[in-house]
């Protein structure tokens, strides 16, 4: 067999066991929505763990965090830190998530949008919000999965070709099995993806320059600056991105699902007690990243600098192993996050439009959308390719947004659906005006903190006018 | 310790992350000395994904510790 097949072969079984595992666990469960979406909330510790390191850790950290290392070096640490920095802070806020879920019946965040703000309108705004900007953390994927069909098959598949095949795979998954379904897969793929970042990936500096410490007595003779932070990528950006990400992860919509579907507050609180510690192995990537710079390779596309370091170290079927890890990284996530935007369709903008609306009628609509947001990334990765980094603190920027409504919000009656609504619309006039007319990351500090500060501003100035909110007193009665 | 008591200590230990990574890791930002062979940011990041791990878990076993 030759080089291409083999590395080919080796992807394409994994992506086969994965998919049968999944339509395994799938089979036989009664769908209706909740079911569908947040597993009945059910989900232990260990399950609830690697599914969420799986649905965490995607093309982004595989591909993108190497990509970013290979491009500029230091900034790459707002990637260490925001994940800690978000665990921290999800151990004590998640709960709240899952006690209201749990009390109220909320599938979605937007679910709690609604209930807690009364306000449907307030429900499909953050719907919108969400689904919109978790297309381009979609189209993330489906890049990585490109790459990785492309170095993967050695050049024979082109990107294009490659993301097509992966959106192909990705809605196969998503169509059989809803959440359960991923999680099962997820919990192969979780493990898999570590075996490999620790057993293959860390040791390619070992294997190029004998060690850690080589490499980077290497870069200091010969790209000093990579090592330190420094404008345009410099401490400001450093610390906004992190603190961007780290209040904004736990508002992603598709982490609610996976929250709601926790049995109990002491498993999910465990769950974050552990992540941490799973984060480690974007070390042995961004080692891998610059592993290439030190070797003094210039890549033309560089989110594929992971592959490349691969191709580098070892013999080429390797690749095909570490191309599954990959494929098995971005795959997961893809379809956690398109279910999750598919299910904010159904259940906040179909349901609300047509209240009478049958169970079947809302999976159905569900599965339809699925299909709509996967063919609209591909569409945007194919007409509009982005670096994987730019396209997640893009996401993040949007997302984070509805940071004082989703935080704020459960614990203080001035906060209403009046200072929330202006607050999210001055946020993203904030990153809409800095992105596309205005000077970008202004100070060097992301674009993304300053919509989250001029949003707080607002919401802040309305608290002061508002009294109380008698829907907050409903939220917050004992049922 | 009663419950609020216990609740602070959790909050304490919880907001260390936040303290080691957006007010102490800045100072690390230099190219050398390499510790452990990484450039200092690079070696402080790093160590506090085990101890932001070993916080939370402290934080458990104030919040639910024999219980």
């Amino acid at each position: 067999m030759n080089e291409t097949a083999l590395s080919l072969s080796i992807i394409f079984t994994w992506i086969g066991v994965t998919l049968i595992v999944g339509v395994l666990a799938g089979i036989k469960r009664k769908f209706n929505l909740e079911g569908y979406l947040v597993s009945g909330r059910a989900l232990g510790a260990l399950f609830l763990y690697t599914l969420m390191a799986a649905e965490i850790y995607s093309a982004y950290a595989f591909l993108g965090v190497a990509g970013w290392a290979y491009s500029f070096g230091m900034p790459i640490m707002y990637a260490f830190g925001y994940g800690s920095l978000a665990y921290a802070f999800g151990y004590f806020y998640a709960k709240h998530v899952w006690k209201a879920g749990k009390k109220f019946g909320y599938v979605t965040q937007a679910d709690y949008f609604m209930h807690r703000f009364g306000s449907k309108a307030l429900a499909v705004f953050t719907a919108l919000i969400g689904i919109i900007f978790i297309i381009p953390y979609v189209q993330l994927q489906l890049q990585g999965l490109g790459y990785i069909l492309h170095v993967g098959s050695l050049n024979t598949l082109s990107i294009n070709l490659g993301m097509t095949i992966a959106l192909i795979v990705v809605l196969i998954y998503v169509y059989t099995s809803g959440l359960r379904g991923i999680a099962w897969t997820n919990f192969l793929q979780g493990i898999f993806m570590f075996i490999i970042a620790w057993g293959v990936v860390f040791a390619i500096p070992f294997i190029k320059f004998g060690g850690i410490g080589p490499l980077f007595e290497k870069l200091l003779e010969t790209k000093p600056q990579m090592l330190y932070l420094h404008p345009p990528l410099g401490l400001t950006w450093y610390l906004s991105t992190m603190i961007l990400s780290g209040l904004g992860f736990f508002i992603w919509p598709h982490l609610w699902p996976s929250i709601f579907g926790a049995k109990d507050i002491k498993p999910l609180k465990k769950t974050y007690v552990v992540l941490p510690l799973y984060s480690f192995f974007m070390l042995p990537v961004v080692l891998a990243g610059l592993t290439v710079v030190a070797a003094g390779l210039k890549i033309s596309v560089p989110d594929e600098a992971i592959l490349k370091a691969v191709e580098l170290a070892y013999p080429k079927w390797v690749l095909g192993v570490v191309g599954a890890a990959g494929f098995a990284a971005a795959a997961s996530t893809a379809s956690a996050i398109i279910l999750a935007a598919a299910g904010l369709t159904a259940s906040n903008i179909y349901r609300i439009a047509k209240p009478s609306a049958s169970d079947r009628e809302l999976v159905l609509t569900s599965r339809l959308f699925v299909v709509f947001y996967a063919l609209l990334a591909l569409t945007l990765a194919i007409v509009a390719r982005g670096r994987l980094v730019a396209l997640l603190l893009l996401g993040y920027s949007g997302i984070t947004q509805m940071f004082p409504g989703a935080v704020l919000g459960m614990f203080w009656r001035r906060i209403n659906k009046w200072n929330v609504s202006a607050g999210l619309i001055a946020g993203l006039a904030t990153i809409i005006y800095l992105k596309f007319f205005g000077p970008g990351n202004y100070l060097g500090i992301h674009f993304g903190l300053w919509g989250l500060i001029v949003n707080f501003i607002v919401v802040l100035i309305g608290a002061i006018f508002i009294k109380g909110d008698k829907s907050f007193d409903e939220f917050k009665k004992e049922s | 310790m009663v419950d609020k008591e216990r609740k602070l200590v959790a909050i304490i230990l919880g907001s260390i992350p936040w303290i080691a990574y957006i007010i102490i890791s800045p100072l690390f930002n230099r190219a050398k000395p390499l510790i452990a062979g990484m450039p200092p940011l690079m070696f402080w990041d790093t160590i506090w994904m085990a101890l932001t791990s070993l916080c939370l878990f402290l934080a458990y076993k104030v919040e639910f510790g024999g219980r």
